[in-house]
Formats: C-alpha cells, sequence, structure tokens
C-alpha cells in the first residue's frame, strides 16, 4: 500500500464526514530550503468536524486543512466588510441580524452533523427555509463591489492560513526546537512580558497553543504583506480568533445539547395527524479556553501594532474595528436560537418531522443548500474528475 | 397558510446564564463494564473490520498511559486548532478489541475528557451515556449496516 493509500484509508476512519478529501505531500509545495526533513502528508477536506489538526500517524506526519470553519468566517467577513463604516441605526441592526443568522446557521449544522434528529433538522430547516435569503444582497453586493469582493477574498484567505499555520507551527515547534527562541528574540517589545505572563499562568498544553497561536499571527501578518495593508491584516487576525472563540463556543454547544438529547426517543407518527405540544431544551454555552486564546492574540496584535505605530482600533479604512470586537460577537451567542417568526419554527418543526428516517433526502437539501467552489481538478458534484 | 402541528417551542436551558464548558471540567460518568456490554454484541463476522476509538487524555501523562497499554495497536496523536489532544485507536471490531479499550476507558476515566467510538459515520461518546446506551449503540441498524458496508 503506498503512502498516499494509506493515508486515505486511515482519513476514512477518522474523518467518516470528509467530503472533497484531497492529497499531496509538502514536498510538492514547500521549497526543500525550508529543512523540512521528511515533511508532512497535506490533506485538503470538507468535515463538519471543525477542527484542522496536524496528527503523527505511523507513516509520518499528516497535516489535515479543514476549509469548513473558514468558510462560515468568510460569511462573517463578508457581512462586516459590507456594512464597514455604516453607524447608522438601520446598518447596525442589519448587521446584528445577518451575524446571528450565521451564527445559527453554524449551530445547526453542527447539531445536525452531531445527530440527524428532529430537533437539529428543525433549526436547520428554520435557517435554509426562512433565513438564508438574508444574505442574498450580501453576495449579490460582493458580485457588484470589485473593492468588496477582493477584501473578502483576501480576507478569508488569511483566515483560513490562520488554521493552517497554527497547525505549522506544531510541526516547527516539534521539529525546530529552537525556533520558538528566535521568534522571541524578533519580537522582544511585543512578545517578552506576554510569554512570560501566558508561561507562569497557564498550563503546558495552553502555552503550546498560544504558541502556535502567534506563529500563525505572524505568518499571516508576514505572508499577505503584498495584497493588504498592515492595519488590515492585523485587524484581520483580532476578527479571525474573535469569530473562531464563537464558533468554537456554539461547536461545544452543540456537542453539549446533542449528548444531552441522544437517547431521548424520535419518533414520529405518520399514521396520526393530531396537533401536539414538544419541547426541546438546548444548551448554550462559551469555550472559555478559547475566549482566552482570542484575548491573547488581540493583546499580540494591540502591541504589535503600537510598536509599527499604527491604530489597530479605529472606525477609518476598509475594515473598522472596535477594540470589544470579540465581546460584540461572543453577545451574539446569547440570542443566536431566538425566532421573531412563530410561523418559520412551527412549520420548520413540521417539515423536520417529515424528514423523519428520510437521512437522504435531509442530506441532499443540506448540501444543496451550499455553494462550493471546485478547482480545475474536480467536477460539479465535487468528484475528481478522474474518479471512477 | 399551512398550521403547525405544534404549540410550544425551544427553551433554553441554563436560564439565559451560558454555561461554561472548560477542558478541565468533567462530567459525571458511568462505570463501564465492557464484559456485560459486549456479552450480546452481534460483531461476530466483525473481526477485520477496522473501526476508529478517540480518547482525549487529559495530560502527557494519560496520554503515555494509552500508549503503554495500547502499543502493539495503530495510534494517531493529534493536536487540533480547538486546543484539543486527541489520540485514536484503530482497533478490530471485535468484542476483545473493544472491550478492551472500553475497560481502559473506565477504569482510567479521571484521566480522559471522553472517548468516542467511531464506526463509520455512526459515532458514540462514552462520557453522558448510560452502559445500556452504549449497548443499544452497538446494537442499532445504523451501527449494524455501517458495519457491513466497511466489511465490503
Amino acid at each position: 500500500m503506498t503512502d498516499a493509500e494509506y493515508i486515505s484509508r486511515r482519513i476514512e476512519l477518522l474523518r467518516p464526514r470528509a467530503k472533497f478529501v484531497a492529497f499531496s505531500h509538502s514536498n510538492e509545495f514547500i521549497d526543500k530550503s525550508a529543512n523540512l526533513g521528511d515533511g508532512f502528508h497535506y490533506a485538503n477536506l470538507y468535515d463538519e468536524q471543525i477542527d484542522s489538526n496536524v496528527i503523527s500517524s505511523p507513516r509520518g506526519l499528516l497535516m489535515i486543512h479543514n476549509t469548513y470553519l473558514s468558510s462560515f468566517a468568510y460569511n462573517l467577513l463578508l457581512c462586516r466588510l459590507l456594512y464597514a463604516g455604516d453607524d447608522s441605526n438601520e446598518g447596525k441592526t442589519n448587521l446584528k441580524r445577518l451575524l446571528k443568522h450565521n451564527f445559527k446557521k453554524y449551530f445547526a449544522e453542527q447539531l445536525f452533523a452531531a445527530h440527524n434528529n428532529i430537533f437539529s433538522r428543525a433549526i436547520l430547516l428554520e435557517t435554509l427555509l426562512y433565513e438564508q435569503q438574508m444574505m442574498v444582497p450580501v453576495f449579490g453586493a460582493k458580485a457588484r463591489d470589485e473593492s468588496l469582493s477582493r477584501n473578502a477574498d483576501i480576507g478569508a484567505q488569511l483566515m483560513s492560513s490562520a488554521l493552517s499555520f497554527h497547525e505549522l507551527g506544531h510541526f516547527y515547534l516539534d521539529n525546530t526546537p529552537q525556533l520558538w527562541d528566535e521568534i522571541l528574540a524578533n519580537f522582544p517589545d511585543v512578545l517578552t512580558d506576554l510569554y512570560k505572563e501566558v508561561s507562569e499562568n497557564y498550563p503546558s498544553q495552553f502555552v503550546e497553543e498560544f504558541r502556535c497561536d502567534i506563529i500563525s499571527a505572524i505568518s499571516c501578518f508576514d505572508q499577505y504583506q503584498t495584497e493588504t495593508d498592515k492595519t488590515f491584516r492585523l485587524r484581520l487576525i483580532v476578527f479571525s480568533f474573535a469569530a473562531f472563540a464563537v464558533l468554537y463556543s456554539l461547536t461545544k454547544s452543540a456537542q453539549k445539547t446533542t449528548s444531552d438529547k441522544k437517547s431521548v426517543g424520535d419518533e414520529v407518527d405518520f399514521e396520526s395527524i393530531e396537533k401536539k405540544h414538544i419541547e426541546y431544551d438546548y444548551t448554550i454555552g462559551l469555550d472559555l479556553d478559547f475566549i482566552e486564546r482570542a484575548k491573547l492574540v488581540k493583546n499580540f496584535c494591540r502591541l504589535l501594532a503600537e510598536k509599527e505605530n499604527l491604530k489597530l482600533y479605529e472606525k477609518n479604512g476598509i475594515f473598522p474595528l472596535e477594540e470589544n470586537i470579540l465581546e460584540d460577537l461572543l453577545s451574539c451567542v446569547d440570542f443566536v436560537m431566538e425566532s421573531d417568526d412563530p410561523n418559520a419554527r412551527s412549520l420548520s418543526l413540521l417539515v423536520a418531522e417529515a424528514f423523519h428516517n428520510h437521512s437522504e433526502g435531509m442530506e441532499y437539501l443540506y448540501l444543496r443548500s451550499k455553494t462550493f467552489v471546485f478547482g480545475s481538478d474536480r467536477n460539479a458534484d465535487g468528484n475528481l474528475k478522474n474518479h471512477k | 397558510m399551512i398550521e403547525s402541528n405544534y404549540t410550544a417551542r425551544f427553551h433554553r436551558n441554563v436560564n439565559n446564564v451560558p454555561e461554561r464548558f472548560r477542558t478541565e471540567n468533567h462530567a459525571e460518568y458511568t462505570k463501564f463494564l465492557a464484559k456485560e456490554i459486549m456479552s450480546e454484541q452481534n460483531l461476530e463476522d466483525f473481526s477485520d473490520v477496522e473501526i476508529a476509538v478517540e480518547l482525549h487524555p487529559i495530560n502527557a501523562a494519560a496520554a503515555d498511559l494509552l500508549k503503554q497499554e495500547f502499543g502493539d495497536e495503530e495510534i494517531f496523536e493529534s493536536k487540533a486548532f480547538s486546543g484539543a489532544w486527541i489520540y485514536t485507536i484503530i482497533v478490530s471490531a471485535s468484542k476483545g478489541a473493544i472491550g478492551k479499550v472500553l475497560d481502559f476507558f473506565s477504569t482510567h476515566r479521571q484521566s480522559f475528557k471522553d472517548a468516542t467510538v467511531k464506526i463509520g459515520k455512526e459515532e458514540i461518546s462514552l462520557s453522558g451515556y448510560t452502559m445500556n446506551e452504549v449497548k443499544d449503540f452497538f446494537d442499532s441498524k445504523p451501527v449494524q449496516k455501517a458495519l457491513r458496508d466497511l466489511k465490503k
């Protein structure tokens, strides 16, 4: 069995729901002068099990880049960019509605991926059938406005890179032990005190995540210097980690809700049209660890901005950013499940019941509701062109 | 307008105080008696099928414990963007192999945040579920179908 076949089979076990899996090896895209030793296998995929990760396998290192999380981060960024600088009440209300919709859709998809039951289907259907149209003008504006489109694309690339660079950080720290000391030496004004504080107050596992977050932030800041100005890049990094903190909070909320509900029966009597009263509980909470990481990245960006004489928080530029961006996005978690249309919720529940024992139909609806952009190696259905 | 069947909806269950997730929090747990769970399972034909079990150690010592116990198995060590450290063991879908993992998790429960058994697209987390629910999982139609599909 070749390494590629082995990795492919193992991904089927480790990530059974992953879609659009593509493999390569780091030798194909990282210059040999980078001195990566044997390098690593690289898999790009789309999986509702949201993490990207770096995996040590018996056949060498495997880096998984999952585009699922960054696709949601992209929508959030696009909404923010569209309403950048709009201080009107209407603008603020519209932006809040859009952010809430995207967070709710994410929560619904996480619930549905964890357990296909009436409740998860109902929430997902509510977002698909009654709220999805909210995003139509947003994508319309992107299609019309070249500048908005370009900034959103660059921002999305940076947010996606933030995940990969973090994972690469684990790889580099394992393979180049002196790397962190070099980083500290390169950023003495910015990192010395911050790192001291983190290493003295947090457990070692958290400290390693912090170091990888910083490697990710520095890499994003350096990598995109030809495409964007420094301020935009730093604001994007702060926004990325704030958005990820909310998305991870919602993932854990969905896992907790699913865990609490999984043993509850989920039956539909198709013989009866009797009206019923059904209640579902759900749990919403915050991922405190990730919020801590987002705050630390925010601190790092603030210190770097001060060193570079940049204004991180101002209502100017293509991406105005408020100092309370993290708290602002997190506040959406509190009302993510609110609905001001009781009819939408009722009918979504009814349709969710109608989909009982028809997982193929629901899966079809779910996938058809999305727009996937494939490279030239894939057909319109996402299958590889040479795939039989 | 189509009229719904329902008169009440969804309730958040924490009185608007967000539940807090921390890695060091451990849920209440059930002592898993692997023999009891596996005794009536219909796994006779699937010993050649591979399944994955994910374990989340709380620290390096717990990870070492796992590596010692399952040194002969194929183990994947993973660091995720979320900060989670996950160890995935590939085992055969036999009573003996699955039972060994359940025994290990139950014996060292406080060293692991969670364990998840993945059989195809079906999975069950071993934290927060009762023994009967785990029993039912292995015996459920989707899991039996997933095992048959994996055997092909």
